[in-house]
């Protein structure tokens, strides 16, 4: 299954632009040199990033779709279950890369303006890292579940509700530093458990979905 | 003969359409040619030996194993060239190699860079920039490097040249030359049938015409005659006939025996395009 996971990696590395590269580049130095004070950090971990990670499953879709991906994945020597569960591994995996940049961007931002404590970054690293992996779980089964412009429509309805819950809870005055000193081990436990289980029920989902496809 | 490829009374419906009890078997060291019509049902037998599609009755058997619950077995020695189905064009040639030997377990880089040598096909170059032609041919070459011992082709020839063809036929018998390989190949261009087919497999509206040794094939023959002389034939003399606007067309399964019968009749070898077309478009004399 190995293969399976490193051709999924592999295929959406070659599929990645210079422009996506560029892009992401310049985002990560706008939200720590352009835009300053603690908003920088919620919007770019808190936002930026779990949206960045769950748009492997769109580009995977479309290729499936665009590409006749899907066909030869059937055609290679795995089983449903296995071709299945690859595409998880291989999406959850994609997330190291933003992992690596939010540290990088944590360990600047703390060395240039010492906002927070650094444990307080990391906390919302693991924090951003359980949303991407809540919709990249979520874009996943959209994947498995429907067409190309229903993926699509989901990764939209992802980016949207994010975009505006995080409006609204800054409109509203609600203050993000207030997660630093709640009883964190629990809530992170808590949020682990939810995310194990949406992640869980989303695969069992695309399972059942993907072996009844004939 | 040991079956590599077997399939009895398999059945599929669609609404429009419905693959009827297909049974035939392919030995070892065979090419099988797939020939019909558009819709006749070949994709349809090709999917349903890949297990694309879940056939509604019947059983497949490859090597001898269930297609369905030995597929991943089954699947690492079979190789599968569709037209229209090419890899993912984001990747460069040279990427296969890396990604399938990860995946086959008899992947053979060198073989694979090989036939891209043969082919004349760029290492570095991205498969979205290949021509249809040399899609085809990367096709072909990771179809083969990773030693299937069947061969499913579903109209895979045809954005070829005729000469790249020719070569893709040499490799296909060279392929079966050891007896323990075997090729199904479904295709429109009959010619590459005559060259190369050992069996010619005749699918027309879902149902089976006829399963056909190359010898078989080859001694057909179309015979040019008046109405009178077609009049004197016995239907057992043929399997089809055209009528033509002052002369008849007939497709007589054994044009040896004809001429001997007959002297200086005008009696032409049928190629395998001119078996389809009589027994599509011609009276049959036996109707199944």
């Amino acid at each position: 299954m190995s293969g399976l996971i490193y051709r999924d990696l592999f295929t959406y590395y070659r599929r990645s632009s210079k422009s996506t590269w560029i892009t992401e580049i310049l985002v990560f130095f706008f939200f720590l040199l352009a835009i300053k004070g603690p908003y920088s950090i919620f919007t770019y971990l808190l936002c930026v990033m779990p949206l960045t990670m769950s748009g492997m499953p769109t580009t995977m879709k479309e290729m499936d779709i665009n590409c006749k991906g899907a066909v030869q994945s059937v055609l290679l020597p795995f089983s449903s279950k296995e071709l299945v569960l690859s595409r998880y591994l291989a999406a959850f995996l994609s997330h190291l890369g933003s992992v690596a940049l939010m540290l990088l961007y944590s360990l600047l931002h703390w060395s240039i303006y010492h906002t927070f404590a650094l444990t307080d970054y990391f906390l919302l690293i693991l924090l951003s890292w359980l949303l991407g992996t809540v919709f990249t779980a979520v874009n996943l089964l959209t994947g498995y579940l429907g067409d190309l412009n229903a993926s699509a429509i989901m990764y939209l309805i992802v980016i949207a509700g994010v975009l505006l819950g995080y409006l609204v809870m800054a409109l509203a005055g609600i203050d993000f530093t207030a997660l630093f000193t709640l009883n964190t081990p629990f809530l992170f436990l808590l949020l682990f458990a939810v995310t194990v289980f949406i992640t869980a029920v989303c695969y069992v989902i695309s399972l059942k979905k993907f072996s009844s496809r004939k | 003969m040991e079956n590599i490829l077997s399939l009895q009374n398999v059945t599929k419906s669609y609404k429009n359409f419905t693959l009827d009890n297909l049974s035939f078997h392919v030995p070892r060291g065979m090419i099988f040619g797939m020939i019909g019509e558009n819709g006749a049902g070949k994709t349809t037998t090709i999917q349903s030996i890949l297990d694309i599609i879940k056939t509604d009755s019947g059983k497949i058997e490859i090597f001898g194993k269930d297609h369905c619950k030995d597929a991943k077995e089954i699947k690492q020695k079979l190789g599968v060239v569709m037209d229209g189905l090419n890899q993912n064009p984001f990747l460069k040639c040279s990427d296969l190699d890396k990604i399938m030997k990860k995946i086959y377990l008899n992947w053979d880089s060198q073989c694979f860079f090989s036939y891209l040598e043969k082919f004349k096909l760029p290492r570095d170059k991205k498969i979205k920039e290949l021509s249809k032609g040399m899609n085809v041919k990367l096709n072909f070459a990771a179809a083969l490097s990773y030693h299937p011992q069947l061969l499913l082709l579903d109209e895979a020839t045809s954005g070829l040249d005729p000469v790249m063809r020719d070569d893709i036929l040499e490799i296909l018998q060279e392929f079966v030359t050891d007896e323990q390989n075997s090729v199904l190949m479904s295709t429109h261009i009959t010619s590459d049938l005559d060259k190369i087919a050992d069996y010619i497999l005749f699918l027309h509206q879902g149902k089976l015409l006829f399963v056909k040794s190359r010898d078989a094939i080859e001694s057909y023959g179309v015979l040019h005659c008046t109405e009178d002389f077609f009049r004197a034939l016995s239907p057992e003399d043929y399997d089809a006939f055209l009528k033509e606007e002052f002369s008849y067309k007939v497709l007589v399964p054994d044009r040896y025996a004809m001429k001997t019968h007959f002297d200086g009749l005008l009696l032409d070898r049928a190629t395998i395009e001119d078996i389809m077309l009589f027994y599509v478009k011609g009276v049959r004399t036996c109707q199944d």
